[in-house]
């Protein structure tokens, strides 16, 4: 039996404790038994009978349980210890002295002296970002600090899940603390640790030290640390869009912060902050009312002062998409009238549409009957309307106006500015409509898409009643495509109710597209007279409807059952094409998104479409588009020129689309501009903007967390080792595992002499038991 | 020959002068088709009572106000067609009439439907007389879900060109006006007090009919109730928002604020 390190005791023989119980009471009661048979016999007889006895059954007892000796040679298993560094990108950037976080980190590894001759532990080094990864101490000089994410709890789940049932004697995590991952969603910087995180380093049951690579008193760093901003905002609508900004190092005698709001690479609004001592959060406000519908890059900034650790954070993109709550309609009413009521009551119930009226109830010439607070009027408020509040509506409706009476004329230019600067008008006839109204000789008739006579005249107006005729374009143009169906529309027109009178006009102005005539009155040229018609007036447009009868497709064809269908659709098409409703625009490009995220090294496809029409909306089948896609730099400053990234020119096809996939591999902010020009020069242009982000947000937040690393070493029962302390002596379980090398067992019951023994007993017994009379 | 009286010559020179300022301002309008009109409706009963009335009220409409009315009203038989010429009309009466046909009540139905202003204006001595059970059971039958409600005091009606200030009519001071609401808007206007009445003027200008207690005031009232019922059904609820145009623009923020 030498040569073993330990002998144990073993019983081979297969009984549960409760079988053994049992043997062991039928023995005791056998031998109970033994002493009232004996017991009236001479001392020491009865107690010698009962000894041998009970020694026999002793020795059965020992045989039914199989005794054993075990006999091996033990050694211990070593604990593992996982010694996780942090190598995300965070961890790149510089400290006070010169050397960057993981420089630290790698020195902290390199003072743990972690020996593979350990007797008791098994160290292992894993670089982890939003993994781990084991290698060498020595690979661990060379790894570069580039992962995109951190995440320090999923690292550490993971090596537990890979260590299985094996022991873990320690874990050390050496990181700046910065963690986008699960720990720093949980942990907000200054909360205490959840105690989720808490219970998940429990269960490790082994401690969890920390080393921590930077301290937050260390860094200078001014960090644009999100915008809070709706995603959608209302086209002439107030805008507010709020930063936060984080200003680690500075202090108020390094002067005051400059923080700009840019649109498109140019500054739209700075806000100046003054620094306080001892404050390291901000946040600005601005404000802004978007004039334009449609996808805008912005951004947020701030200069980038010397010494900051980190530039790239110093500004924050986002994409703001400018969308049309309501269209804002002003309808102004030369005298109240049937059209004016339908038209108002169609307006009034399009919940897209928000309205403001003003209807001239009286003029100078009506007789005022009692006094003026008799009457519940108001002042025609032009100043208000067409001076201050103009360029807040999408459209504007002149209904049978005329502006003599009203001072209007200084305003009249305002219009034209209005309109082609991206405004919609409309003039609908009546009495004090075209040249009837006077606008003959005014800037107004340089808008309509009809020319006027010069002066109003008795011929101004036709009282005969007619119905309009559609022209080749009225039967493709939105507005006046009253049903889908080519065939079916063409039978409303022919069968609408006719309108009772018309104003004259001399015919077409050039550009514009008419889409219907009168049926036998010729314009000047001798053509049909225009009784509808449409113009782009640069970056606005106009529409002219020459009669007051459109009401009478409401009322009379819905009172013959036939619904006021082309009612509302000839106005409501109306009004979203005078607003350019981004559909019915001639020229439109589409991206499937405006923000791409983009991984380190990857490429997108990004596929681009452009649709293209012409004015009377037929596909612009076989012309070219020519398509211009540009770059701004994330990290340029306000005002650098784009960089040109491709420019092609694309083929229309039948259905007047042209396609095409932009490869992308660089972060930026994108614009794309189609071109597809008419032959008369006209623009015909849209543009799409994009952004492509990188996808990592590790340097969003660059502050370290020595707190948060203490936090977990404290939970997980270690020590937190700040940046600038001693790493020292970390403490580790002691392993625990045997690990059996050799084994011998000798059974003790199996020997013959066991037998002989037991049956030299029961013989003796025997024997005495005859001698003393008792068998 | 009536004899004139001192206060109906004086209100003859007053329609003359008022006429006379007025004067002819309608050369350029369009066809009649597209003014206003204010058309009695024919029906079996007694609808043509106040034949003056009307052109009193056109002409008072046109004189003060910027709306064009037509030359010569014209009165509309109780037939989809005959309803489809005009979305205002007048029924009137005094006594209950017959029960109309059901071709009559699918007219008027679908004419309220497409955008009809139907005033109705009783002249019973009894305000819950014959003529209001009559016109109770075709309302019932025309408009099963609209019921008649008093017209309360806050309705756009009483303020779309005059601040009318008490209800019209000259049978009873201040006799309430009642209302059926559909898409919104009032579809029906109902009176049981004679406004017409108070409207009715003969060619010298005399007043066919004495105001009750010969007020004058509730009969110029009235006359002024007859611009607001125009303008109401030509603007509908214009006046409602009319006069918060500044604090629409406002509230709906279409300007930053100055800092």
């Amino acid at each position: 039996m030498t040569g073993y390190d330990r002998t144990d005791l073993l019983l081979l023989g297969n009984w549960s404790h409760t079988q053994i119980a049992l043997f062991a009471t039928l023995a005791l009661g056998l031998c109970v038994l033994t002493w009232l048979d004996v017991r009236d016999l001479p001392r020491p007889r009865g107690p010698i009978l009962v000894a041998l006895r009970a020694l026999a059954l002793a020795l059965a007892l020992a045989l039914l349980l199989e005794p054993a000796l075990e006999q091996k040679d033990v050694s211990l298993v070593r604990n593992h210890v996982a010694v996780l560094v942090d190598v995300s990108e965070s961890e790149a950037l510089p400290t006070p002295d010169g050397r960057t976080r993981l420089d630290r980190a790698r020195d902290a590894v390199a003072a743990m002296r972690l020996s593979p001759d350990d007797p008791e532990h098994e160290f292992e080094v894993i670089a982890f970002d939003d993994g781990g990864t084991p290698i060498t101490p020595t690979a661990l000089q060379t790894t570069p600090a580039a992962g995109q994410a951190t995440h320090t709890l999923e690292t550490l789940e993971q090596v537990a899940s890979r260590l299985g049932p094996r022991a873990l004697g320690g874990v050390v995590i050496v990181s700046d603390g910065i963690d986008n991952g699960a720990l720093g969603s949980r942990v907000r910087r200054g909360d205490p640790l959840d105690a989720q995180t808490a219970d998940a380093l429990q269960r490790l049951g082994a401690p969890v030290h920390t080393i921590a690579t930077g301290a937050a008193d260390e860094l200078r760093d001014i960090a644009v640390t999100a915008v809070d901003y709706d995603e959608f905002a209302f086209v002439r609508n107030v805008v507010a869009v709020s930063a936060e900004l984080r200003v680690l190092g500075f202090r108020a005698s390094d002067g005051d912060l400059d923080v700009t709001l840019s649109r498109d690479g140019a500054p739209l609004q700075t806000r100046r902050l003054s620094l306080v001592d001892g404050q390291r959060d901000y946040r600005v406000e601005f404000e802004f009312v978007p004039e334009q519908i449609g996808t805008e890059v912005y951004s947020v900034s701030t200069p980038v002062r010397p010494g900051e650790a980190l530039s790239a954070n110093n500004r924050e993109w986002f994409v703001l998409r400018v969308i049309r709550d309501k269209i804002r309609a002003l309808q102004v009413v030369g005298r109240p009238s049937w059209d004016v009521r339908f038209l108002r009551q169609l307006l009034q119930s399009n919940p897209n549409v928000d309205l403001i009226n003003f209807f001239i109830l009286r003029t100078q010439e009506d007789v005022q009957r009692g006094s003026e607070r008799d009457l519940s009027l108001i002042p025609f408020p032009t100043e208000e309307l067409f001076d201050q509040q103009l360029g807040s509506f999408d459209v504007v409706i002149f209904q049978n106006f005329d502006y003599g009476p009203y001072d209007m004329q200084r305003y009249l230019p305002r219009i034209r500015d209005y309109v082609r600067n991206g405004g919609g008008f409309v003039m609908i006839g009546g009495d004090r409509s075209f040249g009837a109204g006077g606008y003959g000789s005014t800037v107004i008739a340089d808008l309509l898409p009809v020319t006027l006579p010069a002066s109003r005249g008795a011929d101004s107006i036709d009282l005969g009643s007619f119905r309009p005729t559609l022209t080749a374009a009225g039967r493709r143009h939105p507005i006046t495509r009253v049903e889908f169906d080519p065939a079916r529309n063409a039978s409303v027109w022919d069968t609408l109710p006719v309108w009772n009178g018309t104003n004259r006009v001399l015919g077409p102005r050039d550009g514009a597209v008419v889409l219907a005539t009168h049926p036998t009155l010729r314009g000047a040229n001798g053509e049909p007279m225009p009784v509808i018609a449409v113009a782009d007036v640069e970056r606005g447009r106009t529409m002219a409807v020459t009669s007051d009868g459109t009401w009478r497709w409401s009322f009379d064809r819905v009172g013959r059952g036939e619904g006021s269908g082309p009612y509302s659709a000839f106005w409501n098409s109306a009004i979203r094409w005078l607003i350019r409703d981004p559909e019915l625009n001639l020229i439109d490009v589409a991206i499937p998104d405006p923000v791409v995220e983009l991984a380190p090294g990857a490429t997108v496809d990004l596929p681009i479409t452009v649709r293209v029409f012409e004015p009377d909306y037929t596909p612009a089948a076989g012309e070219h588009a020519s398509v211009t896609i540009s770059r701004r730099a994330l990290d340029g400053a306000d005002g650098d020129a784009a960089e040109l990234v491709q420019q092609t020119s694309l083929d229309i096809d039948d259905g007047g689309r042209a396609a095409l996939r932009l490869s992308i591999d660089t972060p930026g902010a994108y614009e794309v501009v189609a071109d597809a020009p008419l032959a008369d020069g006209t623009e015909r242009r849209d543009r799409e903007v994009f952004l492509v982000l990188p996808r990592s947000r590790e340097l969003r937040d660059i502050e370290p967390r020595p707190d948060l690393l203490a936090a977990l070493a404290e939970a997980g029962g270690g020590r937190a080792v700040g940046p600038h302390d001693a790493v020292g002596n970390l403490e580790f379980l002691p392993a625990q595992v045997e690990q059996v090398d050799r084994r011998e067992v000798v059974e003790l019951w199996s020997s013959p002499w066991t037998l002989a023994l037991l049956a030299l007993i029961l013989g003796g017994e025997w024997s005495l038991r005859r001698r003393w009379g008792r068998l | 020959m009536p004899t004139l009286t001192r206060r109906q010559l004086l209100a003859v020179g007053a329609a003359l002068a008022a006429a006379q300022l007025g004067g002819p301002r309608r050369a350029l309008a369009f066809g009649d088709d597209e003014q206003f009109d204010l058309p009695l409706i024919e029906y079996d009963g007694p609808w043509s009572g106040r034949p003056n009335a009307v052109r009193r009220v056109l002409q008072e409409v046109e004189m003060t106000t910027s709306v064009l009315v037509v030359d010569t009203s014209a009165s509309l038989p109780l037939t989809l067609d005959g309803l489809l010429r005009s979305p205002i009309a007048v029924l009137w009466g005094d006594r209950g009439f017959a029960p109309l046909t059901d071709d009559a009540r699918t007219a008027l139905a679908t004419w309220l439907g497409a955008g009809g202003l139907l005033f109705i204006d009783g002249a019973d001595t009894r305000p819950d007389g014959d003529f209001d059970a009559s016109v109770r059971r075709e309302l019932a039958a025309i408009l099963p879900d609209a019921p008649l409600t008093e017209i309360g005091r806050d309705h756009v009606l009483w303020r779309t060109f005059y601040i009318v200030e008490r209800n019209p009519g000259r049978l009873r001071l201040d006799a309430p006006l009642y209302g059926a609401t559909r898409d919104d808007r009032l579809a029906v206007i109902y009176s049981t007090n004679d406004v017409l009445g108070a409207w009715s003027r003969d060619n010298l200008g005399a007043w066919d009919f004495e105001v009750v207690g010969g007020d004058e005031r509730q009969r110029d009232l009235t006359l002024r109730f007859g611009v607001n019922l125009a303008m109401y059904a030509l603007c509908l609820d214009y006046k409602e928002d009319q006069v918060h145009v500044n604090y629409l623009l406002r509230r709906r923020r279409w300007t930053v604020d100055p800092q």
